[in-house]
């Protein structure tokens, strides 16, 4: 799960012009600490929901890697 | 005799066609044909015994029920009397429409509104028609009066490969076509001529001015039409380019409101009034009021909603068909929780160009705000076509 969910979010920050990351962080936040905006944050959602059949907002926001972990992995 | 019909593997005569009639015995009020000929014979028999017909999609579905057969005895002695007993019908033909936006409906309309649109005409006789659309859908339903009221010959271009379409129209000296924006995308990079095509016209979809400018460029001695219907009114008018001028004859029937272009019932099929003016979906840019002119921007139901900008898809396709190498696109919107829709796109491109998503992305952010760049971008050998032979939306 970890290798393609890093895939994922590395898919999102090269195709907006954001440094990739190298390993999957649980405190970093796609916000503050990736960049993503909020139609990043959007199409990292479509990408998942893509992948894993699981809309990680559909309960509401997530903020950071391990709440995106924890919300694949339910 | 003249050829009523012929494909990349069949040709019948108007004789021929008359047999067909005379031999068969069954006819069904809806009926899921073999091909082409097994669907325009049942209709036929249907239309001279006064009968009403319910088309079935042939080339879309592979499991239907036929409803019960009604025995018939047809004995026409030549082929003017066969078009004679079509073109004057009192039957109606049930049209399931577009279907592009959403679960098709059925529409019934009489031969009599149909041949409203039919040309006939010395010069028309023995001429060659590109047959494109669905035979199904009304625009096909008008084609195949249209031929058989001139005793002309359809040419299938229906469902065939670019390739293919091309050989047909220089062995068969086309002369006359008719389809929708869609079909002439598929015909890029409009790197041939077609010198034997002496009108041309697109229909059904919004064309956009670079298209009809491709077009031009391949039909060199064409007279291009660009037309405005649809099926609950038919076709309503034409253009060369992609601005329009409201005719007089529909200064009292048509009127525009917030944008959106809507039909008085005068005009209107009966079988979809429930008021006295139907509105029609179209999205409309009044460019000048005297005379009236005005240009389609898109339909009503595809605007989206993206991080609270209303973006019109149609426009993001405009923008993506515009760059090197692309035949056709389709932008959707994805619906998503955060920012409402996540605009996604297909895109094709010619054979053997190659680009990336992210290329294709970086181009469009050059030309687009964000909020308007499709963020998943798919490759895909067509775009999604309806049954009509429209891009669906």
């Amino acid at each position: 799960m970890h290798t393609k969910l890093l895939e994922i979010i590395n898919v999102v920050l090269t195709n907006n012009d954001l440094p990739i990351i190298e390993e999957l962080n649980p405190d970093q936040t796609l916000q503050n600490d990736l960049g993503m905006d909020s139609i990043n944050l959007a199409e990292l959602s479509v990408r998942l929901e893509d992948a894993y059949e699981v809309d990680v907002f559909e309960d509401g926001m997530v903020f950071s890697i391990g709440e995106l972990m924890h919300k694949l992995i339910k | 005799m003249h050829t009523f019909y012929t494909s990349i593997d069949a040709e019948i005569d108007y004789e021929e066609l008359l047999d067909r009639v005379n031999q068969r015995s069954f006819f069904y009020q809806s009926y899921l044909a073999q091909d082409y000929l097994d669907f325009i014979t049942n209709l036929i028999c249907g239309l001279i015994h006064q009968h009403d017909v319910t088309l079935i999609d042939y080339t879309g579905i592979t499991q239907f029920e036929n409803s019960e057969p009604i025995e018939l005895k047809t004995s026409i002695t030549d082929v003017a009397s066969l078009i004679n007993q079509i073109v004057h019908s009192v039957a109606s033909v049930g049209i399931y429409s577009s279907g592009s936006e959403g679960p098709p409906k059925l529409v019934f309309q009489t031969i009599k509104r149909l041949m409203q649109s039919v040309r006939i005409e010395a010069k028309y006789q023995t001429s060659t028609w590109g047959f494109t659309y669905n035979p199904t859908h009304s625009a096909g339903i008008q084609m195949f009066l249209q031929v058989i009221a001139n005793q002309s010959c359809l040419v299938d271009l229906h469902k065939i490969s670019r390739q293919t379409i091309i050989t047909l129209i220089h062995s068969k000296s086309l002369k006359y076509l008719s389809a929708t924006p869609t079909f002439y995308r598929m015909l890029a990079p409009y790197d041939f001529e077609a010198p034997s095509v002496k009108s041309v016209t697109l229909n059904g979809e919004k064309s956009t001015l670079p298209l009809i400018l491709n077009v031009k460029k391949v039909f060199p001695n064409a007279r291009i039409r660009n037309i405005y219907g649809s099926t609950e009114v038919g076709p309503l008018m034409s253009s060369e380019t992609d601005v329009f001028q409201i005719p007089e004859r529909l200064f009292d029937k048509v009127k525009i409101e917030d944008g959106e272009l809507i039909f008085h019932e005068s005009i209107v099929s009966k079988s979809v009034l429930s008021q006295e003016w139907y509105p029609s979906g179209d999205l409309v840019e009044v460019i000048s009021d005297k005379p009236l002119l005005i240009k389609f921007v898109s339909r009503k139901s595809r605007i989206l909603n993206v991080a609270g900008h209303n973006v019109n898809p149609q426009n993001v396709e405009e923008v993506i068909l515009e760059l090197p190498g692309v035949v056709d696109a389709r932008v959707t919107g994805k619906e998503n929780a955060l920012i409402g829709n996540l605009l996604v796109a297909e895109v094709q491109v010619i054979p053997d160009y190659n680009i990336s998503e992210k290329t294709l992305m970086n181009q469009l952010k050059t030309l687009l705000p964000a909020y308007k760049v499709p963020r998943i971008i798919t490759f895909v050998n067509s775009t999604q076509i309806g049954r009509t032979g429209k891009k669906l939306i």
